[in-house]
């Protein structure tokens, strides 16, 4: 049995003013401790945690840059940027992409949208390499400024203690980031994603570039343009007919006009059409379908 | 219904004779995963193996927190996994070895630099008062403290921080941090426990035990330490 997601159930906050209060002795025991620790022998390499962690934020967001930088060049589109967890405390746009500024910035994503089929799995995985390679870039390029021997000894002058806290942000930084594995369901790390690359399906691009166009044939349905929704898919299959989504929402849409039977027969016919390995996720699209048949008979 | 029939059911939700047996379960396996750690520590300090291994760690504890972190990672994701109760119960059992490989050192350097001080048994009782204190606080206020989680994510990303720049710097950390530590400790017990009570779905008792006692080892690690660097003072 899974256990929700910490930050799922921590999403709500302090929700009362004795939560407040609470949040407020506990964050201050804990940073007043933790500042003690750093001050109390006045030892110049105890700042280098302080440095680590400030430089570990700057860092996110140089990572992030990364990954939209490189989504830009290769002519994707970033649909947004999101920096840190916890609840939103601001928004604005840099060009035309919107950033999401959260209250705890250490973590962040770039949600981007392919334009077009040329290269894209060798252009996904350079969209993931570039941020973990601008933070070991930027490693790279202050070892060669201040030097390999000043840069690995332990010293006590403020610039250098500085430096090595960067270098040490971002190694650590980029080398987490590297390690193939998914934190959590559905989300995978840049090791992850740039090993994943090459071997990923056309049609996983395809939905990926077509999910703006889907919203628009939902909204038909919703607008109850069934006919409109029908040929909108319709259109889309001609370009891409290996995309379920394209063929859900069509299926969608003849439900609307009662064609239960036909919907299902022909959205089954493609599920089994498909090699083994693509058709446990179509299979559950079909069981949606059966649900969908249900609600929509029995809505008035 | 029975408790199966209340699977995935969140803990708030159930009645309460079946919330009494998820809550009375995770509790039986908590006791059961200290009696395992605390009779794996025992007879690891007793062995010839132990000792070499507990110095070969100290040697390189970089490498050993990073196995740990992985251990730890890996045994959460079984334990919670949803699947098999065997994958379950080996991700519990996994977390126990590596809490016990972790503590091994500690305690070798607890028995041996304090002779007849009985610091260990002392860290174990004050553990003990403490666990018992919070957990009294959250069954009997029934409080939701599932308002500290994200406080507690960048706490411990935090102190994750203060240890790897320590080791890399070359400082060892004191009795400030390990205060914090012991700090941080209590607000995963009184987080865990709140979510035991209210969020966690029934059926997630392998689970739910492996997070509070992964609270438990922590809060005793550094309480050991605190009351090592007192029996120092003396």
């Amino acid at each position: 049995m899974r256990l929700p997601d910490d930050e799922d159930l921590a999403g709500t906050g302090p929700r009362s003013k004795e939560d407040r209060i609470i949040l407020f002795i506990f964050c201050g025991l804990l940073g007043g401790l933790m500042a003690a620790e750093v001050l109390y022998d006045g030892s110049p390499q105890r700042l280098a945690i302080v440095f680590f962690l400030a430089f570990w934020v700057v860092l996110t967001v140089i990572h992030e840059g990364g990954h939209a930088i490189m989504a830009k060049m290769v002519g994707w589109d970033i649909d947004e940027i999101q920096l840190g967890f916890g609840r939103v405390v601001g928004e604005f746009q840099v060009g035309a992409t919107p950033v999401r500024l959260r209250l705890f910035p250490i973590v962040g994503l770039v949600r981007i949208t392919p334009t077009s089929l040329h290269f894209p799995r060798m252009k996904n995985m350079l969209v993931y390499a570039a941020g973990p390679g601008i933070e070991l870039g930027l490693v790279a390029l202050l070892t060669l400024v201040m030097g390999w021997d000043v840069m690995t000894t332990p010293t006590d002058a403020y610039t250098v203690i500085l430096a090595q806290s960067f270098a040490l942000a971002g190694l650590v930084g980029a080398g987490l980031n590297l390690i193939p594995f998914s934190p959590h369901p559905g989300a995978v790390t840049d090791g992850l994603g740039i090993l994943l690359s090459p071997f990923l399906p056309l049609s996983h691009f395809e939905t990926q570039m077509l999910t703006p166009a889907l919203e628009r044939g939902e909204s038909l349905i919703e607008a109850g343009q069934f006919q409109a929704a029908i040929d909108f898919f319709d259109e889309g299959l001609a370009h891409y007919p290996h995309v379920a989504i394209l063929r859900f929402g069509r299926a969608k849409a003849q439900i609307h006009l009662g064609e239960y039977s036909s919907a299902l027969l022909e959205f089954q016919a493609y599920v089994h059409g498909l090699p083994d390995a693509q058709r446990a996720e179509s299979q559950l699209k079909l069981d949606e379908l059966r649900t969908y048949i249900e609600v929509v008979k029995s809505a008035p | 219904m029975s408790y199966a029939a209340y699977q995935s059911t969140a803990a708030a939700h159930a009645p309460a004779d079946i919330r009494a047996d998820f809550i009375r379960k995770t509790y039986a396996h908590l006791g059961g995963a200290i009696l395992a750690c605390t009779a794996l520590c025992a007879a690891l300090m007793k062995s010839s193996f132990g000792e070499k291994l507990a110095f070969s760690l100290m040697n390189n504890w970089l490498l050993t927190l990073g196995a740990f972190i992985v251990a730890g990672w890996v045994a959460e994701r079984w334990a919670s996994s949803g699947g098999s109760a065997s994958k379950q119960y080996l991700g519990l059992g996994l977390y126990v070895v590596a809490q016990a490989i972790i503590l091994l050192p500690i305690l070798f350097i607890a028995d041996r630099a304090f002779p007849g001080e009985n610091v260990i048994g002392t860290a174990g009782i004050l553990t003990g008062v403490v666990f018992s204190g919070l957990t009294a606080t959250v069954f009997m206020t029934k409080k939701d403290f599932s308002f500290v989680g994200q406080a507690l994510s960048i706490a411990k990303f935090a102190a994750l921080g203060f240890i790897l720049v320590s080791m890399l710097f070359g400082f060892s950390l004191g009795s400030f941090f390990s205060s914090a530590m012991v700090v941080l400790a209590a607000g995963y017990i009184l987080y865990y426990t709140s979510n035991i009570l209210r969020h966690y779905p029934i059926g997630s008792h392998v689970a739910a035990s492996l997070a509070l006692f992964s609270a438990v080892a922590l809060s005793f690690f550094y309480i050991l330490q605190l009351v090592m660097s007192f029996a120092g003072d003396d």
